[in-house]
């Protein structure tokens, strides 16, 4: 790109000078050069502060650097967990797997111990309480328990439920109920 | 025996290989040091902030995608470290050379061309001078310089690390240089100082 007097922009220059133009760019500016005295001058300034920077050397990193460097991130880096290393993490694995199913039949185990004396002190207790109130039915209790066995212990509860209901015993408070003294009397009684 | 590649060495260290990261460290702590110690001009600062990089590095590893060129990244952590610890400490008294507190500039005017051990404490004050010329740039502007000049990053490279387009580095890279092609003028015209 070129300016009013016909000279390259002074940006074009320092990026010539800078070598940092496409090749068709830096040829154009070479040509342009080789007649234009002003834009070579400005050139040549470019370069001379190019070396005039250089004389700012760099400073060399002290010889405890990389230790300190080291420490640093050996300090606040967080230490690689042992179960990602590959090996490990699939030992690891299987081994959890072992624990899961090791821990699962010792559990199972130790319920069979805990129901069984239960089941047997369970039998023991029923068989004395049904004797004491049917004793007709301990032998038959004593043996296997049959069906019929079974129906003939529910027949009974049920009778010693009717023979023991409290309510019949409070007919008169039932007969002075309001909701009852409401109800249709029989027709022996209406003599009005 | 084959260099390896940053981007090879990177994808070594991300797969948990710490002598390739070792192999990163020996490669960049000397261009970090010195692109710090240009930025922030304390020594064990830069020094300080180039281990921080090292460290961040590491951190990130596990993240590394290598979609740019590892020292755009590399560079990046650094410009953004050493811009924070810039704004950190504005208002502590960056040397300015408008200020000229070493009295450079003005011995620069008036220095003669006699050779000898004064010549060698002079191109001490050069130095000095450039520093001060340098540190009078507005922060991107003294990134973009620094990267450019004495780390050898090209324009694309830069427009990576500063997060800006290429023209604007270009522009910006243009400023600067004006800048500092006024400020050292006593440098440029003498030759010598």
């Amino acid at each position: 790109m070129k300016s009013q007097s016909g000279c390259i922009e002074r940006e074009q220059l320092l990026a010539y000078s800078n070598h940092m133009l496409e090749p068709r760019e830096e040829e154009r500016v070479r040509v342009h050069l080789e007649t234009c005295g002003k834009c070579r001058e400005t050139v040549a300034g470019y370069e001379k502060l190019s070396e005039v920077l250089d004389e700012w050397k760099p400073v060399e990193p002290s010889p405890w650097f990389d230790a300190r460097a080291r420490a640093r991130i050996a300090s606040r880096a967080p230490a690689r967990p042992v179960f990602s290393l590959p090996g490990v993490r699939w030992v690891a694995l299987v081994a959890c797997a072992v624990l899961i199913a090791l821990s699962g039949f010792w559990a199972l185990r130790a319920r069979n111990h805990v129901q069984r004396p239960a089941a047997r002190q369970e039998a023991a207790a029923k068989a004395p309480a049904f004797s004491h109130s049917h004793p007709s039915t301990v032998a038959a209790a004593s043996g296997s328990e049959t069906s019929s066995v079974a129906q003939q212990r529910a027949v009974n509860q049920e009778l010693d439920l009717y023979k023991n209901l409290p309510v019949l015993e409070n007919y008169e408070m039932l007969a002075n109920f309001d909701v009852l003294s409401e109800l249709p009397q029989p027709r022996g009684d209406s003599n009005d | 025996m084959a260099i390896d590649s940053d981007l090879e060495l990177m994808l070594r260290v991300r797969s948990g290989d710490a002598e390739s990261f070792e192999i990163l460290l020996n490669r960049y702590r000397l261009p970090l040091v010195g692109y710090f110690a240009r930025m922030v001009r304390d020594r064990a600062l830069a020094e300080d902030l180039a281990q921080e990089v090292f460290l961040r590095v590491y951190q990130a590893r596990s993240r590394y995608q290598p979609e740019a060129r590892f020292t755009t990244w590399l560079y990046r952590i650094a410009t953004n470290l050493a811009l924070n610890a810039l704004r950190d400490r504005k208002g502590g008294g960056a040397a300015s050379l408008d200020e000229d507190p070493d009295g450079v500039l003005r011995m620069a005017r008036i220095a003669d061309t006699s050779p000898t051990a004064e010549q060698e404490l002079m191109l001490s004050d050069r130095a000095r001078l450039i520093r001060a010329a340098v540190e009078t740039l507005p922060e991107k502007q003294r990134a973009a310089v620094i990267l450019h000049k004495y780390q050898g990053v090209d324009y694309h490279q830069i427009a990576g690390i500063l997060e800006v387009s290429e023209s604007a580095v270009k522009s910006l890279l243009f400023r600067a240089y004006e800048n500092l092609r006024e400020r050292l003028e006593p440098l440029l015209e003498g030759g010598k100082l």
